[in-house]
């Protein structure tokens, strides 16, 4: 049994981008969600169970500051964790994110390792699995 | 050097390292042909003072950059649009982050259109660049 991944970005591109990232790392995930904003992301998460989220900063209509902001209020998913994966690096923005509580933080471009490591961090390792067919990008950044 | 100088040099550095590392394509000491039309991405960096970046990327060159950094062949033009985008969004995040390491500045929502050349004001201000045989510009609007 894998795992729920929700990936947020306004970008249609970068979310399929993340997403063959992770599928290439071999982790074993049962679905992917996708929203283009952070509302769209609410929309997800109050409609399905979601053991990790991954989020853009910059987006149209509610963007990734709100988003995790409004997922801790909330008492049903208040506790997914949230990796934000942004070009936006500076320390302010990083801080803000992780005081708001983000639990990783990835500056775009990112290595496929970034997201790889981070998600061994937070789902553990059982979820990757030894396939020979699942080899890493290798310094291919995205 | 101005101020002005060494932004144009900051900005012409991180294109070309996010042309190179995430997009696999390369510039090249030409002087580069004016298309019929390209791709404009503007994207704005807003504080005390605004500013906003344009982008200019001939359709042919922004085709491989979508391809490049998609990992698939079959590119639409949404596909291609995304792309323009999301490098727009790169190159702004990296750069807001050297001009404005505090955080007092805020970076605004990247668009992006097709245009005909003829349409583009200020044609005259455009830095231009060749990159695999393709127009590549930008102009920085203080």
């Amino acid at each position: 049994m894998g795992f729920n991944v929700l990936i947020v970005d306004d970008s249609a591109a970068m979310r399929r981008i993340i997403k063959k990232t992770i599928q290439v790392s071999g982790f074993d995930v049962d679905n992917f969600y996708e929203a283009g904003n952070g509302k769209e992301a609410l929309d997800v998460l109050e409609n399905n169970w979601v053991d990790v989220v991954l989020t853009d900063i910059n987006m149209p209509e509610m963007d990734g500051m709100t988003l995790i902001k409004k997922i801790r209020e909330n008492d049903v998913f208040g506790g997914v964790p949230i990796v934000v994966i942004s070009t936006e690096a500076r320390d302010k923005k990083v801080k803000e994110s992780l005081e708001l509580g983000a639990s990783g933080y990835i500056k775009k471009p990112f290595k496929p390792e970034e997201i790889k490591n981070i998600l061994i961090e937070l789902m553990g390792e059982e979820y990757v699995r030894t396939d020979d067919e699942y080899k890493d990008f290798g310094e291919t950044d995205f | 050097m101005s101020e002005q100088t060494t932004n144009i040099k900051t900005l012409e550095k991180l294109i070309f390292e996010i042309l190179s590392d995430m997009f696999f394509v390369f510039p090249e000491d030409e002087e580069p042909e004016m298309p019929e039309e390209v791709y404009e991405g503007v994207i704005s960096i807003n504080g005390n003072t605004s500013m906003y970046l344009h982008f200019f990327i001939a359709p042919e060159l922004a085709k491989v950059m979508a391809e490049n950094f998609i990992g698939e062949e079959m590119i639409s033009e949404e596909d291609i649009l995304e792309t323009v985008k999301e490098f727009v969004n790169m190159v702004a995040g990296n750069y807001i982050g050297i001009i404005d390491p505090e955080g007092k500045r805020e970076l605004g929502l990247p668009k992006v259109k097709r245009v005909k050349t003829s349409e583009i004001k200020r044609l005259t201000e455009i830095h231009k660049y060749q990159v695999e045989s393709c127009f590549l510009g930008f102009w920085v609007e203080e």
